[in-house]
């Protein structure tokens, strides 16, 4: 018989579901895609982590204790480069692989090969990064900012880092792409723009966010390489460049760069709390409002990043108040968080400890934040461990934390299977307690004058770094048992019905646990 | 999306493909990034980072060729007619358009199950040859267009 058949699915070869290694190789579904994301942002974790080991050994007492200075500065330049191009931004693009297709009845990203081709791109540049380590002169030790003029004059692991960089960013650029169409083209019928859920109304804004900023990142590193092999002279003083306008470059990418790392965290919150304080979202147009405020902020702020290189006290002024602006539209999501959990009937199960977790360190960040931004207390406190603190308070406990919600909510809906709660639970108040162990002192020993990226350190320095160290230990153990928990529900356990958590809401919960291959293959109706 | 017209001279089943983004949202959406991007790359040009303009033009000739690969999808359709004795399926796919004629009297509406719950797909079948329809409606839909379809043709 001959069959002329549109895409009807039981005859449709390329709807086939694949099996093995070519499954994932070649695979343009979501799901599978956004799973390899989220294991390959896991496994950067742990290298990352390490790396972080590494640092805490050596800061553990004064004195050298294990490494040279030279690959002291490497370990911290690549912990930073590694968590936050290749553990942070690609864990929150699996998280919208996997979740943003279901939350707006989507059956898949508008470009499945493309977002094929922006994932296998990542393990090439990890790879550069890591192996840079073994190539003369090791890897590159100036900074995960890679500043101008040090890196100008740094060894071959600096080019494998511009490398590396620019084939994540080509990634991330393919990926906010995709992103992008899927939200804007793909949604459910009924489903406009004011009733898309949080947590894909931040990755738009994130997703347009990277669009702007990455050509940014892209001629900055580029202007690097050509600096040192083809002799241009664009950060070289001496030939007439500007060691300055690298910074101005990288931080007007850097800025916004923050909030690509954060505002998809604020998503995944604000579908949680909602769901297990069992109201809807308090304030959900403020909370629109806020984020792309933040977001259109987030470009007028950068210099705040480099107030002590001579600028003038009009430019300090200007980066200083705008940079304090930002707790405005901030502040209104805290209090939208806290107002959702107001009166609201909360119980406690893991991904709200995280969030609720999150809520409490994250916003002493952004407290610390704000001390920072004050041009006359940045002057003092620049580049000491009080800043180190700071941004760790934003990215850990506010990206990490937000992450580990989010697999622990959406685990069950990915699987097919509940996670151990006790297990879970207990990987939060290691993971709190240790954190708080670690970078909770670092405020001290900034506020004290220890300065960042240095392998020694003066003895009155010695009780705070290793209560650091041990807590630091803690945290990077603590994290193999969160390993444990989701090895142990993707391998069996308790069955997840299709709404694991009773308030719930969005059209992710409506399809089974786990959820199908091929989900809204035609868009369901939103009313 | 679905449309059926039922008139004098028979029976008009339209289907179109879901786009939640007109073309006028397109528009506006690539001009707000392309003013940004450009805005910000033409800023560091003036400042001597002149090479963030060749990859704002990269990333924006990209981003045009993904937009304009969904619009030539946007016209997308299915289109099932009954008039007197003839069932056409016709289809419009990237501007490309198939049409398929069956006789009402010897076609035949094939409902698959294709899985748990109401998950079916729809065909026209007579003469050995079958042609798949309805690609963008939902389950829902299918069965009330199968249902009416068969009733059409029965009643022949």
């Amino acid at each position: 018989m001959e069959a002329v058949h549109g895409h009807d699915h039981a005859h449709d070869h390329g709807h086939d579901h694949p099996t093995g290694l070519m499954r994932w190789l070649t695979t343009t579904n979501h799901k599978d895609i956004g799973t390899m994301y989220l294991w390959f942002s896991f496994l950067m974790l742990l290298t990352g982590g390490t790396l972080a080991m590494g640092i805490r050994a050596e800061l553990f007492e004064p004195g050298m204790q294990f490494w040279r200075p030279e690959f002291f500065n490497q370990l911290t330049t690549m912990h930073g480069l590694i968590m936050v191009f290749g553990a942070i931004m690609p864990a929150f693009v699996g998280f919208a692989n996997w979740q943003i297709p279901m939350m707006i009845g989507a059956s898949d990203m508008a470009f499945a090969r493309m977002n094929n081709f922006s994932f296998w791109l990542l393990p090439p540049a990890a790879i550069l990064l890591v192996t840079s380590f073994f190539v003369p002169g090791g890897a590159t030790g100036a900074g995960w900012t890679l500043y101008a003029p040090l890196s100008v004059q740094q060894g071959m692991g600096m080019d494998l880092a511009i490398f590396a960089v620019h084939i994540m960013g080509a990634s991330s650029i393919m990926g906010s792409i995709n992103i992008i169409t899927t939200i804007l083209n793909m949604r459910a019928p009924g489903m406009t723009l004011m009733k898309m859920p949080m947590f894909v109304w931040t990755w738009l804004i994130t997703a347009y966010l990277l669009i702007a900023v990455m050509p940014v990142l892209a001629g900055a590193v580029t202007m690097l390489l050509t600096d040192r092999h083809f002799g241009t002279h664009f950060f070289n003083a001496a030939g007439g460049g500007d060691p300055v306008l690298y910074q101005h470059v990288f931080w007007f990418f850097g800025h916004p760069e923050v909030y690509i790392m954060i505002l998809p965290a604020f998503g995944i919150v604000s579908q949680i709390i909602p769901t297990f304080a069992r109201k809807p979202l308090f304030g959900y147009t403020s909370m629109v409002y806020a984020t792309a405020s933040i977001a259109i902020l987030s470009f007028i702020v950068w210099a705040h990043h480099m107030f002590v290189v001579g600028m003038p006290a009009a430019g300090q002024l200007f980066f200083m108040y705008a940079t304090m602006l930002i707790a405005v539209p901030t502040g209104v999501k805290v209090f939208n968080w806290v107002a959702t959990m107001w009166k609201g009937s909360m119980t406690f199960e893991t991904p709200m400890l995280f969030s609720v977790g999150f809520l409490f360190v994250f916003t002493m960040g952004g407290f610390t934040g704000l001390v920072c931004a004050i041009t006359p207390i940045d002057i003092q406190i620049q580049d000491t461990y009080y800043v180190v603190a700071h941004f760790h308070y934003v990215l850990v406990a506010g990206s990490l934390f937000a992450l580990f919600a989010g697999v622990y909510f959406w685990l069950p809906k990915w699987t097919g299977h509940m996670y151990d709660e006790k297990l879970g639970k207990l990987h939060f108040w290691l993971s709190i307690i240790f954190f708080n162990l670690t970078f909770f002192v670092m405020h001290f020993l900034g506020l004290a004058g220890m300065p960042r990226r240095i392998p020694d350190y003066a003895p009155q320095f010695a009780d705070f770094n290793m209560i650091a160290s041990l807590g630091a230990f803690g945290f990077g153990l603590t994290q193999l048992l969160f390993l444990y928990v989701v090895v142990k529900c993707i391998r069996g356990g308790e069955k997840a019905p299709a709404k694991p958590w009773d308030g719930a809401e969005g059209l992710e919960w409506t399809l089974p646990s786990p959820a199908p291959y091929h989900s809204f293959e035609t868009p369901p109706i939103v009313k | 999306m679905q449309i059926a017209e039922v008139d004098a001279s028979g029976y008009r089943l339209i289907c179109r493909r879901n786009d939640s983004l007109s073309p006028r949202g397109r528009r506006l959406f690539f001009a707000s990034i392309v003013v940004v991007s450009f805005g910000i790359a033409i800023a560091w040009w003036f400042r001597g980072a002149w090479v963030v303009l060749p990859f704002a033009v990269i990333e924006m000739a990209v981003l045009y060729i993904a937009l304009r690969v969904l619009e030539s999808h946007a016209g997308d359709c299915e289109m099932v007619s009954i008039s007197d004795d003839r069932v056409v399926v016709e289809r419009y796919e990237r501007g490309r358009r198939s049409r398929h004629e069956f006789n009402r009297y010897w076609a035949q509406l094939v409902v698959r199950r294709l899985g748990p719950g109401d998950r079916c797909g729809l065909a026209l079948r007579s003469h050995g040859k079958e042609v798949g329809f309805g690609d963008y409606l939902t389950d829902e839909q299918r069965l009330t267009v199968a249902s009416e379809l068969r009733r059409r043709l029965k009643n022949y």
